[in-house]
């Protein structure tokens, strides 16, 4: 069994495991504070993917100061990376003073009952 | 059966409109050859109802809304109702036809 | 100075919004009419910047603007390896000009529809953000770019539905929107991942010269797909659609048209060229066919059974979208074979006109939806009735909408309509079968809600109602007149905005 190459792959397991945990998260729970936070790991998941594809064997993270060697990952998916936290930081802020006003106005936040828009 | 496509891209609405124009005219000329000294009895606007009494010009007399159609939704009852109910309005079921759809059009893209 | 401001112009249309949304609050502190004034003011400016760029387009040519400074080099030389790039060709021009035309007509309409409402300030800067998100998304030429503007046009979107905070089916439909995009704004990042991780490259251009059909890129093909159609409002996706044009205010639903189309124009790009020859083109083709069928069906058929009067046009639209699916995806399951050359080109330009004009006439019909829910307050059908008597003009617009969106000669919808009807007839009988069953089943709608609304005697409870304000008139007239003017040149329109619009998409004949 080739370790080395089933130890490379433990980032892309990790992100699939924790989509899948919030993928699940969000279909089946019914409270949206739950949901959200499901919507939370996912974006961690995305994130984690994004960094992982960027390293090459040997190679160093990309910071300047002090650094071993002049053999550096290239930097463009940790910028995607970073653009990409601070958008779900404003969705989440967003989706959490909505669900504010829902409870505000329907007194629960449960997905059963807020569902006065249907057919 | 291809070559006898013929394929126009562009249809002439100025000429729709000029034929239109030529068949108002000549409906304004029948118009005018009628009978200027009629005058308009109760009978001739009110909708006839088998003899009933009328309700006049009331809010009665609209049917609207919803009543229109009843008899077209309800001999299809058997589509419209699993249609309609599909339409519940939780976001669970929002979020497992977007999974599905991805599911099957994945499939469908791999072995077809 | 020579700053060569059609060169520049892609840049500047996304710049000036950005700008005027966060100048407008600031403006607001020192006096209420110089908000509306700046609001104004920035329209009409990106209004310019997108003509210069049309102009050029239609004239000249298309061309890839690199942001930051830099030239467009072939094949991963040099700096267009890591600079972003806008494209403007004829799809950015025409997904621009269609965009303008609406919000200049729903700014001159939301003047007088949003005044009885506080927080205008914040309307105002949303609105400029979602213009600026929805051009943002047809102007870019990379991948990730695409995203940021794709989350920018969904929050900004969601913030405008929840406008109306009072009641609380607008926070409800907000929600929904919210989360649904979302999630498919992650789902799209992981398939931006696959790309990315493969060619390491982030453009459409260099993307589209390196791409093999993998198995990877299959799996990032259906995830886009699905993504940008649940964007667009196709309907296995659609849930969100009725909630969130239903609980808008009237002029924001006008522009949630276009944003909804903006997904449209991208899938397009991603379908042909991105992918383009390099997958079964045959086999996603009938995909796209299918999404569109399903669309137009079942959209119809539930707007007739709809009580309330926007949430029927909400239905109309999804059903709407369903033609565009339809003629682009018959004209990409022909794609690079020979029949594209007889009637694969007529059923694109078919789809990809009926895009504009459902966006005029749609726009319309919300429009006056809006106009009849400010005068008498009621939204249902059963509610309302006699209102012909006292709303004169806004029959009329309302006429002008319902027999474009029916596909009545010598209307524009029959325009496109006759195109889409004739290519997908020699593609496949059924289909254009069915899509005039629907076309017909549209109409009937629309009469349904027409004699509801407009006709009966005058009722007593809403003999109060006059007719619209000036602006809000003004406004449903620049979309007529565009919807008239459509009408009367149709084979003027397909041969200057169309036909660069399916050129740009890289189909080879």
């Amino acid at each position: 069994m080739n370790w080395e190459a089933i130890l490379m792959t433990i980032p892309y397991m990790t992100v699939v495991i924790l989509f899948m945990i919030g993928l699940f998260t969000v279909l089946f729970k019914k409270n949206l504070i739950k949901i959200i936070m499901g919507i939370a790991i996912m974006q961690n998941a995305a994130n984690l993917f994004l960094v992982s594809l960027a390293y090459r064997r040997g190679e160093y993270a990309p910071i300047f100061t002090s650094a071993e060697s002049t053999e550096m990952v290239m930097p463009t998916a940790h910028a995607l990376t970073l653009t990409s936290i601070v958008i779900g930081l404003a969705t989440t802020a967003l989706l959490l003073s909505f669900v504010i006003m829902i409870k505000k106005h329907y007194g629960s936040i449960n997905t059963d009952d807020v569902r006065r828009c249907k057919e | 059966m291809i070559n006898q496509l013929v394929l126009v891209r562009e249809w002439h609405p100025l000429v729709l409109i000029l034929i239109g124009l030529i068949v108002g005219l000549v409906v304004y000329v029948i118009y005018r050859l009628g009978n200027p000294s009629f005058k308009e009895t109760r009978y001739k606007r009110e909708p006839f109802l088998s003899g009933n009494v009328s309700p006049g010009e009331s809010k009665a007399l609209h049917i609207g809304g919803s009543n229109l159609y009843w008899g077209f939704t309800r001999a299809l009852k058997k589509y419209f109702k699993p249609l309609v109910g599909a339409h519940t309005g939780i976001v669970n079921d929002y979020l497992y036809w977007f999974i599905i759809t991805i599911a099957i059009v994945m499939v469908v893209l791999y072995f077809v | 100075m020579n700053i060569d401001i059609v060169q520049h112009s892609p840049a500047l249309i996304l710049a000036v919004p950005l700008l005027f949304a966060f100048l407008t609050p600031i403006v607001a502190r020192i006096s209420e009419k110089g908000r509306d004034a700046i609001f104004f003011l920035g329209l009409f400016i990106m209004a310019f910047f997108v003509s210069v760029m049309a102009y050029e387009v239609y004239t000249v040519g298309g061309w890839s603007y690199v942001f930051g400074g830099g030239t467009v080099t072939p094949n991963g030389t040099g700096s267009s390896f890591f600079r972003i790039l806008f494209v403007a060709d004829g799809i950015s021009a025409m997904a621009s000009i269609t965009l303008t035309i609406s919000a200049i007509g729903a700014a001159i309409y939301s003047y007088k529809f949003m005044e009885h409402d506080t927080g205008l300030n914040k309307f105002n800067t949303l609105f400029l953000l979602m213009i600026a998100g929805v051009n943002g998304m047809v102007l870019t030429g990379d991948l990730f770019n695409l995203f940021v503007w794709f989350e920018v046009a969904s929050v900004s979107s969601a913030a405008l539905i929840a406008f109306k905070n009072y009641e609380g089916e607008a926070v409800e439909a907000a929600l929904k929107y919210m989360i649904l995009s979302v999630v498919a704004g992650l789902f799209f990042l992981l398939s931006i991942g696959f790309l990315y991780g493969q060619y390491g490259v982030l453009n459409f251009q260099l993307l589209a010269e390196n791409i093999t059909g993998t198995n990877l890129d299959k799996i990032a093909l259906t995830i886009l797909v699905v993504v940008l159609a649940l964007k667009a409002g196709a309907v296995p996706l659609h849930f969100i659609i009725p909630d969130a044009y239903s609980m808008a205010p009237g002029s924001v639903t006008a522009v949630l048209v276009v944003a909804s189309q903006a997904g449209l124009w991208v899938l397009f790009r991603v379908v042909f060229t991105l992918y383009g020859l390099a997958v079964n083109t045959f086999t996603l083709g009938w995909i796209v066919i299918v999404l569109g069928i399903l669309s137009m069906f079942i959209g119809v058929t539930m707007a007739l059974v709809q009580k309330t009067v926007k949430r029927l046009m909400a239905y109309h639209a999804i059903s709407q979208t369903g033609y565009m699916l339809l003629g682009v995806g018959v004209g990409l399951a022909v794609l690079g074979q020979p029949e594209m050359d007889i009637y694969g080109r007529l059923a694109m330009e078919g789809g990809i006109f009926h895009i504009i004009n459902h966006a005029m006439y749609k726009g319309l019909l919300f429009m006056t939806a809006g106009v009849i829910i400010y005068e008498t307050g009621k939204r249902k059908l059963d509610e309302l009735g006699g209102l012909g008597h006292s709303m004169k003009w806004t029959m009329v617009f309302f006429m002008i909408g319902a027999l474009a969106i029916a596909g009545i000669p010598p209307f524009n919808g029959f325009a496109s309509k006759l195109m889409i009807y004739k290519s997908v007839y020699s593609f496949n009988p059924l289909l254009s079968i069915i899509a005039m069953v629907v076309s017909i089943l549209t109409l009937a709608s629309f009469v349904k809600v027409f004699h509801s609304i407009f006709m009966g005697p005058k009722d007593e409870s809403v003999s109060k109602t006059t007719e619209a304000p000036k602006p809000m008139l003004l406004g449903m007239a620049i979309l007529a007149g565009v919807v008239i003017l459509f009408s009367l040149f149709p084979g003027l329109v397909v041969s200057t905005i169309v036909e660069p619009a399916v050129e740009a998409l890289g189909v080879i004949v």
